[in-house]
């Protein structure tokens, strides 16, 4: 399945680019997307023990992992999923 | 704590000095609610708010130009034009503390003036000058023009506040303009200094502003510093701007598009503060003395939206002016901001009333109108033609609003009039006449209830809940979930916000402060030495219920209630595809009154007691 990337503020500026598809796995979860992003968005995003680090955020379709299944949520075919280094204003 | 008011009677070309009583500061301690209780008592009910009986409060507040942090701004109040009710607004640059140095803390315009003027304070000392040369023109001139004749050419020193074309021909959504590109923007009462036929005050000076312990105030403004620079949010606005916003609004289906029938933008990225900062911003710039930054300093070098270096554009005027309208074009954003600050226009009601008129326009070529109206409608705009997403139809449009030509003259009335006069009162998106700013309800919840009860219409400014319902300030809350906690932060936000606006303060500080982090520093300058965070606070609610005693002895403006079209039109798309504000503005408004002592939007005479409010008590319920 296919996934859109969105990167938000300084990630955007790490990637040069606003959305980016990605190919995954039919079952992939928001972890294994968050593995095969660029290193340095890796950095910003994940703390030691994978998980989100503060004030980091990610969404699916607009909504914050921690209101679905967290780093656990499915992802399906057409997604979006919004990364943004600050937790700010993202559902 | 001696606060000096300066009286500019303008019929007469003369100004007095006034000293206000320290118990008048400590109840009503600045700014916001200074100016709402000197209104209540000055400015007699029912008055045509264009009249000379109108008087406009341009005040600082106690920490205004103390150089701790982000005390750069004044607030300006009166009663508004737009909505016939009390009216403020809250501007940044370097007016507020350059009023203080001049040797005033606030202003009251009285009267009206036969003639143009403009007048200067240097040191104390007031002059009127004849302004017949500059009415008319920009903004920007306006400035150059003064700083010419007052031989202050340093942008650094002193600072200009003026009126544009837009409050000179009285349009009810016209913003008052200070350091060019700051604006004291809503509910329109740039109209009446055009009426008073006030264009501009320069102000200049060397008076220092005393404080009852130096020390203590330096300690306390070191601590509050920290926070806010240690949070993340204060970053985030200066690399970015407030146009950070729009990629996690529209994230979020709340990014209210093509007139609130919307809640994302295709084209939201390109219009984002990422995209600014990379394409257009020239540097970040600061209000005066503040560290977070967030103004951005814009540009663009070529083609039809070539502008100069200007300030902005804000997240708000982004998105009122462009998703709102269809405009994905950052170049004409920017462009039209420009000329919006130039002209003198508040860019949120202007955004929204052009947005109201390209439906307008839509609906009469669809036969969607009443006959005669639509046919008056489509002469009116034979030559503009707005529609959705045509920039150099909006720019046509600002100039016409200015000047009131043509179509310009019911464009400067703000939506509310604009849409009713063609029979379509629901095209316009407003709370009391104000237009709505750039969160739509549907998508964030709690917004309903800051909306409806905002008491100067609808405003993101009296509580703004998109810190906890998104952002998770002080709490996280899903902002699609109904929860009656959600009522009592709103609540403790607008009473919170009352005191920052009226010791008047950036509300850039909130998310990483609270009302008790300014108690220390308020006694240090004031000597209320017995000052608790409680007695803080009350000051915020009296200064709440006072606001909506003015629109109770009005007679109108105090029920709470949110447009139709966000109660009964299901958003089409987004994370909050299907939901509309009715069952939160449902669930939240009861317990709302519950906690504020109100009945029906009136406050009760026992809650005007316990806030010490007893001499407005019989306007209460
Ligand atoms: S945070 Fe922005 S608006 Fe607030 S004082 Fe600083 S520059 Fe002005």
């Amino acid at each position: 399945m296919k996934v859109k990337v969105r990167f938000l503020q300084e990630l955007y500026q790490i990637v040069g680019k606003h959305e980016v598809e990605y190919e995954l796995d039919d079952s992939a979860t928001v972890e294994d997307l968050l593995k095969i992003l660029p290193e340095k968005v890796k950095e910003i995003v994940l703390d030691e023990r994978g998980g989100i680090r503060y004030p980091a955020e990610v969404a699916v379709n607009g909504r914050r992992i921690e209101f679905l299944d967290g780093l656990k949520t499915r992802l399906n075919d057409g997604d979006v999923v919004v990364v943004s280094p600050r937790a700010l204003f993202v559902v | 704590m001696e606060f000096k008011l300066l009286r500019i009677d303008l019929t007469e070309w003369r100004a007095k000095e006034e000293v206000l009583k320290d118990g008048i500061m400590r109840k009503y301690i600045g700014g916001r609610g200074l100016g709402a209780y000197l209104a209540m008592k000055e400015i007699p009910p029912h008055i045509n708010p264009l009249s000379s009986e109108n008087k406009i409060y341009i005040l600082t507040g106690p920490l205004t130009g103390t150089g701790a942090f982000e005390t750069g701004r004044y607030h300006v109040v009166g009663k508004s034009p737009l909505t016939g009710i009390l009216g403020d607004s809250n501007s940044g640059g370097q007016f507020g503390p350059w009023l203080r140095f001049a040797g005033y803390d606030g202003i009251v315009v009285e009267g009206a003036s036969d003639e143009p003027v403009w007048v200067s304070i240097v040191d104390g000392e007031v002059r009127f000058h004849p302004a017949k040369r500059l009415w008319g023109k920009g903004v920007v001139y306006t400035e150059k023009k003064i700083r010419a004749e007052m031989k202050t050419p340093s942008e650094h020193i002193g600072s200009v506040l003026a009126i544009g074309p837009a409050g000179e021909n009285l349009s009810k959504i016209a913003a008052i303009m200070n350091d060019k590109y700051r604006a004291a923007g809503r509910t329109g009462l740039a109209a009446v200094l055009g009426y008073k036929k006030l264009k501009a005050i320069f102000v200049k000076g060397s008076r220092k502003i005393e404080m009852a312990d130096k020390k203590k105030f330096h300690e306390e403004s070191k601590k509050i510093l920290k926070k806010i620079m240690e949070h993340p949010i204060s970053d985030a606005l200066g690399k970015f701007g407030t146009a950070v916003l729009v990629n996690i609004i529209n994230a979020h289906g709340a990014f209210p598009t093509k007139n609130w029938t919307r809640g994302t933008f295709e084209k939201a990225f390109e219009i984002s503060g990422e995209y600014l900062a990379e394409k257009y911003l020239v540097t970040n710039k600061g209000c005066w003395g503040c560290v977070i930054r967030c103004a951005r300093v814009s540009k663009v070098d070529s083609g039809p939206f070539r502008t100069p270096v200007s300030e902005g554009p804000e997240y708000e005027s982004i998105w009122a002016m462009g998703a709102n309208t269809l405009i994905g074009d950052l170049k004409a954003l920017i462009k039209l901001n420009y000329l919006a600050n130039d002209l003198g226009f508040d860019t949120i009601s202007l955004g929204n009333t052009m947005a109201t008129l390209m439906e307008l326009y839509e609906k009469a070529k669809k036969g969607e109108l009443p006959e005669d109206k639509a046919k008056e409608l489509l002469d009116l705009l034979e030559d503009i033609a707005p529609e959705w997403g045509d920039p150099h139809a909006f720019i046509q449009a600002i100039w016409r609003a200015a000047y009131r030509d043509g179509i310009g003259d019911l464009i400067a009335e703000g939506a509310k009039r604009l849409a009713e006069y063609f029979g379509s009162p629901d095209s316009a998106i407003h709370v009391r006449g104000l237009e709505l700013p750039a969160y739509d309800p549907r998508g964030i919840n709690s917004m309903a209830l800051s909306y409806a009860t905002s008491n100067r219409g609808g405003c993101h400014l009296r509580a703004y809940s998109v810190s906890f319902d998104v952002l998770g300030v002080p709490e996280k809350f899903d902002p699609l979930a109904i929860d009656k906690r959600k009522v009592e932060l709103v609540k403790y936000q607008q009473d919170y916000f009352s005191v920052i606006d009226s010791l008047v303060l950036c509300k850039f500080n909130t998310f990483a402060t609270d009302h008790t982090d300014y108690v220390e520093i308020l006694k240090a300058v004031t000597g209320w030495d017995d000052l608790t965070a409680d007695e803080l606070l009350i000051a915020g609610e009296r200064i709440y219920n006072l606001e909506r005693l003015f629109a109770v002895r009005e007679g109108h403006g105090y029920k709470d209630y949110l447009p139709k079209r966000l109660i009964e039109e299901p958003l089409p798309d987004g994370p909050a595809k299907g939901k509309t504000a009715k069952e939160a503005l449902e669930t939240y408004l009861p317990y709302y009154y519950e906690l504020r002592g109100w009945v029906d939007g009136i406050p009760k005479k026992e809650t005007l007691h316990r806030l010490g409010l007893e001499e407005f008590e019989h306007l209460g319920a």
